[in-house]
């Protein structure tokens, strides 16, 4: 008798269900589906390079793959927009450029980073780069150890040329004489 | 048993996350830095301690205000007044500051010469004790020593002197001294 019932219970709204699905039909079509989207959010830091008002334009601006270019340097003279001359000495001279370093943080709870850079390569004959006063070879040195994450940091970087002819031990004249600093930072 | 089992399990969960949490992250970016080094040789000149004072000393474009000038008075402050038969000379030093950046070749000093921009007939001009024409131009000194670093004082010490007849009427003198600095 129970069972019976509820039988009768639920075959009532089906059958008026079948009733009424026919009439829609004829109006419109519907169709569902669903898509299961998946977003994985890792943690982690990255660096990008930005120009600063007070220094070169660099090449690849707020990308982690920059240029930055001093142009033609002498002791004497005019220099590039952005380029300045702080020290003319009696054997050298340094031509200084600002640029911002950028180190994105997400999702890491981490209080700053440290940052470090290194020549890619032995600076060419004559020449000594310095990012904030310290010299740079190809082993790594530590630029900031508390840098603040998601804002530019101005960095300063010099320099310094030997002002003696190629045959005493100065640079390589006329020639564009690149070299690559990798920089690197960690969250701390 | 069973308890010290649980503390050693919670033992381990804690220090797993401890090592999660305090794992460093790093990200590495490049500069490429270029720069092209390029010869330079640059003349200043100075006031010399004797010297009038030059407008636009340090410079490379400077100017030498003798004053007003008479063979019959007092020649004006560190100029020097000599009288001749038929002229009178004017005289006062000036420095000569020229220094050089990465050479293509190695040199020792320069050859400085001098030449007038203007003809002058009248006035007989000198530097450093060598006749300046407009003609051509004159070698003051063939081994000039370079000045190092960026100092605007000092040089090389060279007299400019304006040798005047005295048949020549009241007039202001004014010509132009073109120097020019050859590496050796």
């Amino acid at each position: 008798m129970r069972l019976r019932s509820i039988l009768r219970a639920l075959c009532l709204p089906a059958t008026l269900a079948l009733l009424v699905c026919p009439l829609r039909a004829w109006g419109q079509v519907t169709s569902t589906g669903y898509i299961n989207a998946t977003l994985i959010n890792r943690s982690g830091i990255a660096v990008i390079f930005d120009s600063n008002s007070g220094g070169v334009s660099l090449g690849g601006n707020a990308s982690s793959a920059a240029s930055l270019n001093f142009g033609a340097i002498s002791a004497f003279g005019a220099l590039s927009p952005g380029v300045t001359r702080p020290s003319v000495g009696a054997n050298s001279f340094t031509v200084q450029s600002l640029f911002n370093v950028q180190v994105i943080e997400g999702g890491l709870g981490s209080p700053n980073y440290t940052l470090s850079a290194q020549l890619a390569t032995p600076a060419p004959t004559g020449f000594t780069y310095q990012v904030d006063t310290i010299s740079l070879s190809t082993t790594a040195q530590t630029i900031q150890s508390n840098g603040t994450y998601n804002t530019d940091v101005q960095h300063t970087l010099d320099l310094l040329v030997l002002s003696a002819a190629p045959s005493a031990g100065g640079p390589a004249v006329g020639t564009p004489l690149t070299t690559t600093i990798n920089f690197t930072a960690t969250s701390n | 048993m069973k308890k010290l089992t649980l503390v050693i399990a919670t033992a381990a969960v804690a220090l797993f996350l401890a090592g999660s949490t305090a794992k460093a992250v790093s990200a590495s970016g490049t500069l490429a830095v270029t720069a092209t080094v390029t010869s330079q040789i640059y003349m200043t000149f100075d006031t010399d301690a004797s010297g009038v004072t030059l407008t636009g000393s340090g410079s490379n474009a400077a100017t030498l205000p003798f004053g007003s000038v008479s063979a019959f008075s007092a020649p004006p402050a560190n100029v020097t007044l000599t009288l001749q038969a038929t002229t009178f000379t004017i005289s006062t030093p000036m420095d000569v500051n020229v220094r050089i950046s990465n050479p293509a070749a190695a040199s020792a000093n320069c050859k400085l010469t001098a030449q007038l921009a203007s003809a002058d007939a009248t006035n007989t001009w000198t530097v450093g004790g060598v006749a300046v024409t407009s003609a051509s131009a004159a070698t003051i000194n063939s081994t000039l020593a370079y000045q190092t670093g960026n100092q605007t004082t000092g040089g090389v010490s060279e007299a400019v002197a304006i040798a005047v007849p005295y048949t020549e009427a009241a007039a202001t003198i004014s010509n132009t001294i073109n120097f020019t600095a050859t590496s050796n």
